[in-house]
Protein backbone atom coordinates (compact mmCIF):
# COMPACT_ATOMS: atom_id res chain seq x y z
CA UNK A 1 0.00 0.00 0.00
CA UNK A 2 2.80 2.37 0.92
CA UNK A 3 4.61 1.67 -2.34
CA UNK A 4 1.36 2.42 -4.20
CA UNK A 5 1.03 5.72 -2.36
CA UNK A 6 4.62 6.58 -3.19
CA UNK A 7 3.97 5.83 -6.84
CA UNK A 8 0.85 7.98 -6.79
CA UNK A 9 2.82 10.84 -5.28
CA UNK A 10 5.45 10.41 -7.96
CA UNK A 11 2.78 10.50 -10.67
CA UNK A 12 1.35 13.72 -9.23
CA UNK A 13 4.80 15.31 -9.12
CA UNK A 14 5.70 14.21 -12.64
CA UNK A 15 2.39 15.50 -13.93
CA UNK A 16 2.86 18.84 -12.20
CA UNK A 17 6.34 19.09 -13.63
CA UNK A 18 4.95 18.75 -17.17
CA UNK A 19 2.93 21.92 -16.56
CA UNK A 20 5.50 23.80 -14.49
CA UNK A 21 8.21 23.28 -17.10
CA UNK A 22 5.87 24.40 -19.86
CA UNK A 23 5.80 21.13 -21.76
CA UNK A 24 2.00 20.91 -21.80
CA UNK A 25 -0.90 23.33 -21.46
CA UNK A 26 -4.61 23.24 -20.59
CA UNK A 27 -5.41 21.11 -23.61
CA UNK A 28 -3.64 18.22 -21.86
CA UNK A 29 -6.10 18.62 -19.00
CA UNK A 30 -8.97 18.43 -21.51
CA UNK A 31 -7.62 15.09 -22.71
CA UNK A 32 -7.33 13.82 -19.13
CA UNK A 33 -10.99 14.71 -18.58
CA UNK A 34 -11.93 12.37 -21.43
CA UNK A 35 -10.29 9.51 -19.56
CA UNK A 36 -12.59 7.32 -17.46
CA UNK A 37 -13.06 3.74 -16.32
CA UNK A 38 -14.15 2.65 -19.80
CA UNK A 39 -11.18 4.40 -21.36
CA UNK A 40 -8.49 4.43 -18.64
CA UNK A 41 -5.50 4.88 -20.98
CA UNK A 42 -7.05 7.42 -23.30
CA UNK A 43 -4.35 10.08 -22.90
CA UNK A 44 -1.52 7.62 -23.47
CA UNK A 45 -3.31 6.24 -26.54
CA UNK A 46 -3.79 9.71 -27.99
CA UNK A 47 -0.16 10.64 -27.36
CA UNK A 48 0.98 7.38 -28.98
CA UNK A 49 -1.20 8.16 -31.99
CA UNK A 50 0.27 11.66 -32.15
CA UNK A 51 3.87 10.44 -32.16
CA UNK A 52 3.06 7.81 -34.76
CA UNK A 53 1.35 10.22 -37.16
CA UNK A 54 3.62 13.19 -36.61
CA UNK A 55 6.72 11.17 -37.52
CA UNK A 56 5.46 11.16 -41.11
CA UNK A 57 4.89 14.93 -41.08
CA UNK A 58 8.32 15.64 -39.63
CA UNK A 59 9.89 13.48 -42.31
CA UNK A 60 7.99 15.42 -45.00
CA UNK A 61 9.19 18.73 -43.54
CA UNK A 62 12.78 17.46 -43.46
CA UNK A 63 12.58 16.48 -47.12
CA UNK A 64 11.04 19.82 -48.02
CA UNK A 65 13.86 21.64 -46.19
CA UNK A 66 16.43 19.79 -48.31
CA UNK A 67 15.04 21.16 -51.56
CA UNK A 68 16.41 24.21 -53.25
CA UNK A 69 14.92 26.70 -53.58
CA UNK A 70 12.71 26.25 -50.54
CA UNK A 71 8.98 26.09 -51.15
CA UNK A 72 7.81 28.23 -48.23
CA UNK A 73 4.11 27.68 -48.99
CA UNK A 74 4.56 23.93 -48.81
CA UNK A 75 6.66 24.19 -45.65
CA UNK A 76 4.07 26.45 -44.06
CA UNK A 77 1.25 24.02 -44.93
CA UNK A 78 3.13 21.03 -43.53
CA UNK A 79 4.05 22.80 -40.32
CA UNK A 80 0.52 24.10 -39.99
CA UNK A 81 -0.77 20.52 -39.96
CA UNK A 82 1.83 19.55 -37.39
CA UNK A 83 0.97 22.57 -35.27
CA UNK A 84 -2.72 21.63 -35.24
CA UNK A 85 -1.90 18.11 -34.13
CA UNK A 86 0.54 19.27 -31.47
CA UNK A 87 -1.90 21.81 -30.06
CA UNK A 88 -4.57 19.12 -29.79
CA UNK A 89 -2.50 17.17 -27.28
CA UNK A 90 -1.42 20.32 -25.44
CA UNK A 91 2.23 20.20 -26.57
CA UNK A 92 2.94 23.81 -25.62
CA UNK A 93 6.64 24.21 -26.44
CA UNK A 94 6.33 22.20 -29.66
CA UNK A 95 3.41 24.38 -30.73
CA UNK A 96 5.39 27.53 -29.99
CA UNK A 97 8.25 26.41 -32.24
CA UNK A 98 5.76 25.53 -34.98
CA UNK A 99 4.37 29.07 -34.78
CA UNK A 100 7.88 30.50 -35.00
CA UNK A 101 8.59 28.31 -38.02
CA UNK A 102 5.42 29.59 -39.69
CA UNK A 103 6.56 33.16 -39.17
CA UNK A 104 9.88 32.39 -40.84
CA UNK A 105 8.00 30.86 -43.78
CA UNK A 106 5.92 34.00 -44.20
CA UNK A 107 9.13 36.05 -44.11
CA UNK A 108 10.87 33.77 -46.60
CA UNK A 109 13.63 33.16 -44.05
CA UNK A 110 15.20 29.78 -44.86
CA UNK A 111 17.83 29.95 -42.13
CA UNK A 112 15.16 30.85 -39.60
CA UNK A 113 13.10 27.85 -40.73
CA UNK A 114 16.06 25.51 -40.28
CA UNK A 115 16.82 26.82 -36.78
CA UNK A 116 13.16 26.65 -35.72
CA UNK A 117 12.85 23.15 -37.09
CA UNK A 118 15.87 21.94 -35.11
CA UNK A 119 14.49 23.54 -31.93
CA UNK A 120 11.09 22.01 -32.61
CA UNK A 121 12.62 18.54 -32.95
CA UNK A 122 14.46 18.96 -29.66
CA UNK A 123 11.25 19.98 -27.87
CA UNK A 124 9.34 17.15 -29.56
CA UNK A 125 11.90 14.57 -28.36
CA UNK A 126 12.12 16.05 -24.88
CA UNK A 127 8.33 15.94 -24.53
CA UNK A 128 8.23 12.36 -25.74
CA UNK A 129 10.77 11.27 -23.08
CA UNK A 130 8.89 13.12 -20.35
CA UNK A 131 5.53 11.65 -21.34
CA UNK A 132 6.85 8.11 -21.75
CA UNK A 133 8.37 8.24 -18.27
CA UNK A 134 5.16 9.72 -16.85
CA UNK A 135 2.90 7.10 -18.43
CA UNK A 136 5.17 4.28 -17.30
CA UNK A 137 4.94 5.36 -13.67
CA UNK A 138 1.20 6.08 -14.02
CA UNK A 139 0.64 2.52 -15.26
CA UNK A 140 2.60 1.12 -12.31
CA UNK A 141 0.68 3.28 -9.86
CA UNK A 142 -2.72 2.31 -11.26
CA UNK A 143 -5.84 4.49 -11.15
CA UNK A 144 -6.19 7.23 -8.59
CA UNK A 145 -9.15 9.42 -7.79
CA UNK A 146 -9.23 12.97 -9.22
CA UNK A 147 -8.91 14.43 -5.71
CA UNK A 148 -5.32 13.24 -5.73
CA UNK A 149 -4.52 15.41 -8.73
CA UNK A 150 -3.40 18.96 -8.43
CA UNK A 151 -2.76 21.45 -11.17
CA UNK B 1 -15.78 20.29 -16.02
CA UNK B 2 -18.98 18.47 -15.37
CA UNK B 3 -19.60 16.39 -18.45
CA UNK B 4 -22.82 15.03 -16.99
CA UNK B 5 -24.28 18.51 -16.91
CA UNK B 6 -23.51 19.00 -20.58
CA UNK B 7 -25.00 15.80 -21.99
CA UNK B 8 -28.26 15.79 -23.90
CA UNK B 9 -31.29 14.18 -22.30
CA UNK B 10 -31.45 10.50 -23.37
CA UNK B 11 -34.15 9.82 -25.91
CA UNK B 12 -34.20 13.42 -27.12
CA UNK B 13 -34.66 13.61 -30.90
CA UNK B 14 -31.74 16.00 -31.00
CA UNK B 15 -29.68 13.28 -29.40
CA UNK B 16 -29.86 10.92 -32.39
CA UNK B 17 -27.61 12.91 -34.64
CA UNK B 18 -25.42 11.37 -37.33
CA UNK B 19 -22.16 13.25 -37.86
CA UNK B 20 -19.46 12.85 -40.46
CA UNK B 21 -16.12 14.01 -39.10
CA UNK B 22 -13.36 14.76 -41.63
CA UNK B 23 -9.67 15.36 -40.84
CA UNK B 24 -6.44 13.96 -42.26
CA UNK B 25 -5.00 13.85 -38.71
CA UNK B 26 -6.08 10.70 -36.87
CA UNK B 27 -5.08 12.17 -33.48
CA UNK B 28 -7.58 14.98 -33.93
CA UNK B 29 -10.21 12.62 -35.36
CA UNK B 30 -9.97 10.48 -32.22
CA UNK B 31 -10.09 13.43 -29.81
CA UNK B 32 -13.05 15.18 -31.48
CA UNK B 33 -14.93 11.92 -31.97
CA UNK B 34 -14.48 11.10 -28.28
CA UNK B 35 -15.57 14.60 -27.25
CA UNK B 36 -18.73 14.29 -29.37
CA UNK B 37 -19.73 10.94 -27.87
CA UNK B 38 -18.90 12.17 -24.37
CA UNK B 39 -21.26 15.12 -24.83
CA UNK B 40 -23.94 13.01 -26.45
CA UNK B 41 -24.01 9.25 -25.97
CA UNK B 42 -26.60 8.80 -28.70
CA UNK B 43 -24.66 10.55 -31.43
CA UNK B 44 -23.28 8.45 -34.25
CA UNK B 45 -19.88 9.61 -35.52
CA UNK B 46 -18.33 8.40 -38.75
CA UNK B 47 -14.80 9.51 -39.61
CA UNK B 48 -13.03 10.16 -42.89
CA UNK B 49 -9.39 11.10 -43.43
CA UNK B 50 -9.86 13.02 -46.66
CA UNK B 51 -12.46 15.12 -48.45
CA UNK B 52 -12.75 12.54 -51.24
CA UNK B 53 -13.38 9.75 -48.71
CA UNK B 54 -16.00 11.95 -47.08
CA UNK B 55 -17.80 12.45 -50.39
CA UNK B 56 -17.69 8.70 -51.07
CA UNK B 57 -19.23 7.98 -47.68
CA UNK B 58 -21.96 10.56 -48.22
CA UNK B 59 -22.81 9.13 -51.63
CA UNK B 60 -23.00 5.55 -50.39
CA UNK B 61 -24.89 6.22 -47.16
CA UNK B 62 -28.63 5.80 -47.60
CA UNK B 63 -29.79 6.99 -44.19
CA UNK B 64 -28.15 10.34 -44.46
CA UNK B 65 -25.95 12.43 -42.23
CA UNK B 66 -27.23 15.38 -40.25
CA UNK B 67 -24.01 17.33 -39.97
CA UNK B 68 -20.50 17.37 -41.43
CA UNK B 69 -17.57 18.66 -39.36
CA UNK B 70 -14.45 19.14 -41.44
CA UNK B 71 -10.90 20.33 -41.08
CA UNK B 72 -9.85 22.93 -43.64
CA UNK B 73 -6.19 22.19 -44.38
CA UNK B 74 -6.14 18.73 -45.94
CA UNK B 75 -4.10 17.34 -48.83
CA UNK B 76 -5.93 17.29 -52.16
CA UNK B 77 -9.40 18.80 -51.76
CA UNK B 78 -9.44 21.20 -48.82
CA UNK B 79 -12.23 21.81 -46.34
CA UNK B 80 -13.86 24.80 -48.03
CA UNK B 81 -14.04 22.92 -51.34
CA UNK B 82 -15.64 20.01 -49.49
CA UNK B 83 -18.04 22.45 -47.83
CA UNK B 84 -19.28 23.68 -51.21
CA UNK B 85 -19.67 20.17 -52.64
CA UNK B 86 -21.55 18.94 -49.56
CA UNK B 87 -23.94 21.88 -49.53
CA UNK B 88 -24.57 21.64 -53.27
CA UNK B 89 -24.93 17.85 -53.51
CA UNK B 90 -26.37 16.84 -50.13
CA UNK B 91 -27.64 20.05 -48.52
CA UNK B 92 -26.13 19.03 -45.18
CA UNK B 93 -24.86 21.74 -42.79
CA UNK B 94 -21.06 21.91 -42.51
CA UNK B 95 -18.92 23.14 -39.64
CA UNK B 96 -15.30 24.01 -40.43
CA UNK B 97 -12.50 23.47 -37.91
CA UNK B 98 -8.96 24.73 -38.29
CA UNK B 99 -5.81 25.67 -36.42
CA UNK B 100 -5.64 28.64 -38.79
CA UNK B 101 -6.87 31.64 -36.80
CA UNK B 102 -6.81 34.15 -39.64
CA UNK B 103 -10.02 36.18 -39.88
CA UNK B 104 -9.84 35.79 -43.64
CA UNK B 105 -10.41 32.03 -43.38
CA UNK B 106 -13.22 32.42 -40.87
CA UNK B 107 -14.90 35.01 -43.08
CA UNK B 108 -14.44 32.93 -46.21
CA UNK B 109 -15.83 29.83 -44.49
CA UNK B 110 -18.95 31.65 -43.39
CA UNK B 111 -19.36 33.38 -46.77
CA UNK B 112 -19.21 30.02 -48.51
CA UNK B 113 -21.98 28.78 -46.27
CA UNK B 114 -20.35 27.13 -43.25
CA UNK B 115 -22.81 26.81 -40.38
CA UNK B 116 -20.02 27.64 -37.95
CA UNK B 117 -16.24 27.82 -37.57
CA UNK B 118 -14.27 26.30 -34.69
CA UNK B 119 -10.60 26.97 -33.93
CA UNK B 120 -8.33 24.09 -33.01
CA UNK B 121 -7.61 22.80 -30.45
CA UNK B 122 -11.28 21.84 -30.19
CA UNK B 123 -12.67 22.11 -26.67
CA UNK B 124 -15.85 20.60 -25.19
CA UNK B 125 -17.52 24.02 -25.02
CA UNK B 126 -16.95 24.43 -28.79
CA UNK B 127 -19.01 21.30 -29.47
CA UNK B 128 -21.59 21.62 -26.74
CA UNK B 129 -24.26 23.24 -28.93
CA UNK B 130 -23.37 21.97 -32.39
CA UNK B 131 -26.51 19.86 -32.46
CA UNK B 132 -28.46 23.02 -33.24
CA UNK B 133 -26.65 23.21 -36.59
CA UNK B 134 -27.85 19.75 -37.63
CA UNK B 135 -30.23 19.40 -40.58
CA UNK B 136 -33.40 21.49 -39.95
CA UNK B 137 -35.71 18.59 -40.87
CA UNK B 138 -34.35 16.65 -37.91
CA UNK B 139 -34.92 19.50 -35.48
CA UNK B 140 -38.49 19.88 -36.78
CA UNK B 141 -39.27 16.34 -35.63
CA UNK B 142 -38.92 17.24 -31.92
Amino acid sequence: MEKKQQLHRQVVMMRQSLFDQGYVDDQFVQLEELQDDTNPNFVEEIVTLYYRDSARLISSIEQALERSPLDFDKLDNLMHQFRGSSSSIGARKVKAECTQFGEHCVGGNGEGCMRSFQRMKREYSALRKKLEAYFQVARQAGPMDTASRSN
Amino acid sequence: MNSEGRRLRPGSALANIKILLVDDDSTILTIVSTLLTMLNHEVSVTTATSALDALSILRVDNVGFDLVVTDHHMPGMHGLQLLERVREEFRIPVIVISADERKMLIRESLERGAASFINKPVKPEDLQDIWRFAKPTRNARL
